[in-house]
């Protein structure tokens, strides 16, 4: 269950139009490393986690990601709202316009829609902790990408701090997985997985 | 920046420490600096929701005045700034 609080996590003012700039930035939201595909990631592998605080911390990393969709979201919106038809042709938005308006739904910044295929629940902790590795340095890269891209300072600042959120959630899931492959207590930790083989050794004894 | 620009940017510090620290314990569970840390964080924390409720309206639908009508839907929505 969740409350929702009335705020975004980084202030975020943009004056300016700019609708090739939100082209990018959408990515974000429903592109192949967005903000949407890692709050859902997280918040599903959640629940055959065999350790409570590896729970613990999918819980409130996918949470966090949940108002970093509402950043990307509120910084799109603001680079779009005051779009004229000339300059929704002028700057490349054309094709998302007719079928959205200005309207804010979540695809690549090449115009393919959200999809599930970019993240895995694969059900396996040591798996799955390594894709969320993955997962947080492409955003990362993104983000860089992202940077490389946008010259207003009114866009950067919280793309930057965006960027190091990924930074610091890349160095939380690092330290989940050395303590979960060390708590599995084996030479080698790939030699069953605590959320489904041991459940069943359990269940063959009875 | 006027008054509730500051009191917006305080209260986003301390929440930006308190989210910060509930990672850190979730893989450092006993570390006893962070758990002091993060009493004290979460204190500022309190103070300043509770200071920029009184004076801004509620962060929360369930914090809603209701003596003049349902105000949580008065105010503006965060992404709705002056452009």
């Amino acid at each position: 269950m969740w409350t929702y609080l009335k705020l975004l996590q980084y202030p975020i003012n943009i004056k300016s139009t700019d609708a090739r700039a939100a082209k990018i930035i959408m990515s974000q939201y429903g592109g192949p490393d967005g903000e949407l595909g890692a709050s859902l990631r997280y918040l599903s592998q959640r629940f055959v986690m065999p350790s409570k605080p590896v729970v613990g911390l999918l819980t409130d990393i996918g949470t966090e990601e949940l108002g970093h969709m509402e950043m990307i979201c509120a910084i799109v919106r603001q680079l779009t709202r005051n779009l004229t038809p000339e300059q929704v042709k002028e700057q490349g938005f054309a094709d998302y316009f007719v079928d959205h308006t200005v309207g804010i739904w979540p695809s690549s910044a090449s115009g393919v829609p959200f999809s599930s295929g970019g993240f895995q629940s694969k059900g396996d902790v040591i798996t799955d902790l390594s894709e969320n590795m993955a997962a947080e340095q492409k955003a990362r890269t993104t983000y860089d990408n992202i940077l490389r891209l946008v010259d207003n300072p009114e866009v950067r600042e919280p793309i930057k701090f965006l960027r190091e959120r990924e930074i610091v959630h890349y160095q939380r899931f690092g330290e989940a997985l050395r303590k979960t492959a060390e708590d599995m207590g084996s030479k080698n930790f790939y030699a069953f997985n605590p959320a489904y083989d041991r459940n069943r050794r359990q269940g063959s004894k009875a | 920046m006027n008054e509730k620009n500051t009191l917006e940017r305080q209260l986003l510090a301390y929440d930006l420490a308190f989210w910060d620290t509930v990672l850190y314990l979730d893989t450092h569970p006993d570390s006893k600096e962070a758990l002091e840390y993060f009493d004290r964080v979460r204190e500022e924390r309190d103070d300043a929701f509770e200071r920029y409720d009184r004076l801004y309206g509620p962060l929360e639908a369930g914090l809603s005045d209701t003596s003049e009508g349902w105000e949580w839907v008065k105010g503006a929505w965060p992404w709705e700034t002056e452009a």
